[in-house]
């Protein structure tokens, strides 16, 4: 959390420091420009966007720009992860009826964010019983069997009318050709468009049971991030930043919707209002071809500091 | 000093073009720290490590 003094109500400048990626990929794949591109663990998502937070806040020193507005700057460190620890800080320290900029990568198309997914992030363990698959099976009870019949039940959920997203990511059990498996389990990913339809999936997912009644099953995690909903504000926000693009950069950018959470739709849920994907144009976030764009690295920081300085008159207030 | 005003859109990309080059540095720079998640130790050494680009900010 960084804070530079300045009048109520506060601008919120929000991202996360942490990427999907383990530690040392830096090192084993360290940032390298080819092609107009930048590509790196964590440049689109969201490194960049921390620049852009960053040079923000310089030019406004440097150029000594007199910002009335109080500026809180929010980095999570687990938001990739869903941002356990980071909400109860983000929740105490943001006000809730401000605003909140948040350079996260725009959609693939270069629009702005208003409106995200909801997520949830699940996993399910299935303890069976060990048994020699040859000498004695009948003994075992198998907890693979009883996860892959779950998980086509789980997948079947799926509702594209409904806006409902299913995802089982990664599934490990068993222990050795020859054993009956006795432990197997899944992660399990959920999007939906209403926080009510994250409770009915993550309410069908816990009455799951198993087909042989010696096994057991365990459900654990959460709904992580809430959809965020576009609001009259953040569609003004939004409108006026899709303005200053036109106007003053000749640059077309609209506003879109996204099927990833992130820390905007927390702090959309809690009442602020919230502009997202202000971060610079690329692709392949997640992925090892995860790259910006160079030639809109100007542009967006231009972008970016000109909606902070525009968002310093209060017009949202 | 500018005004709020004084500073359009513009103006602003004229400041960040003319410093391109820096830009792409800082973004490699940003891009070869590691990891951060989880680990209080690399998050204390990243806000260490930008604190310094923010003088006037108060880090905690």
């Amino acid at each position: 959390m960084g804070e530079i003094a300045g009048e109520e109500p506060a601008l919120a400048l929000v991202g996360h420091s942490d990427t999907v990626w383990p530690v040392g990929e830096p090192e084993r794949r360290p940032a390298a420009e080819r092609d107009g591109k930048l590509y790196g663990p964590g440049a689109y998502d969201m490194r960049s966007g921390l620049c852009l937070i960053l040079w923000a806040l310089r030019y406004i020193a440097e150029q000594r720009v007199p910002y009335r507005r109080r500026i809180l700057v929010f980095l999570a460190a687990d938001e990739e992860t869903g941002s356990a620890t980071a909400r109860p800080h983000m929740y105490r320290r943001l006000p809730a009826d401000g605003t909140a900029l948040v350079p996260e990568p725009p959609c693939p198309d270069g629009s702005l964010k208003i409106e995200r997914k909801g997520v949830g992030i699940f996993r399910l363990d299935v303890t069976g019983r060990e048994a020699h698959a040859g000498a004695e099976p009948e003994r075992g009870v198998s907890a693979i069997s009883e996860l892959a019949r779950m998980i086509l039940e789980i997948e079947s959920w799926a509702d594209a009318g409904r806006g409902w997203l299913v995802s089982v990511g990664a599934v490990e059990g068993g222990t050795a050709r020859n054993v009956v498996p006795g432990s197997a389990s899944c992660s399990i990913d959920f999007r939906y468009d209403r926080q009510e339809d994250g409770a009915r999936l993550e309410k069908k997912l816990r009455a799951l049971t198993a087909k042989n009644p010696d096994a057991k099953i365990e459900v654990s995690g959460s709904l992580a991030f809430p959809p965020l909903v576009p609001t009259r504000r953040s569609r003004f926000l939004s409108q006026r930043a899709i303005e200053i693009a036109g106007d003053e950069f000749g640059v077309d950018v609209s506003a879109g919707a996204s099927g990833g959470g992130s820390d905007g739709s927390h702090l959309a849920a809690r009442g602020m209002t919230v502009l997202d994907g202000l971060g610079i144009d690329g692709g392949g976030a997640h992925a090892k071809d995860e790259h910006i764009r160079v030639d809109r690295v100007p542009f967006r920081a231009a972008f970016f500091t000109r909606l902070v300085l525009e968002l310093g008159e209060f017009p949202d207030g | 000093m500018t005004t709020l005003q004084d500073n359009s859109g513009p103006l602003i990309l004229d400041y960040f073009s003319r410093r391109r080059a820096g830009l792409l540095a800082e973004l490699i720079e940003m891009i070869r720290f590691d990891g951060c998640t989880g680990d209080a130790d690399l998050i204390r050494r990243f806000v260490r490590h930008y604190r310094g680009l923010l003088e006037d900010v108060n880090v905690r």
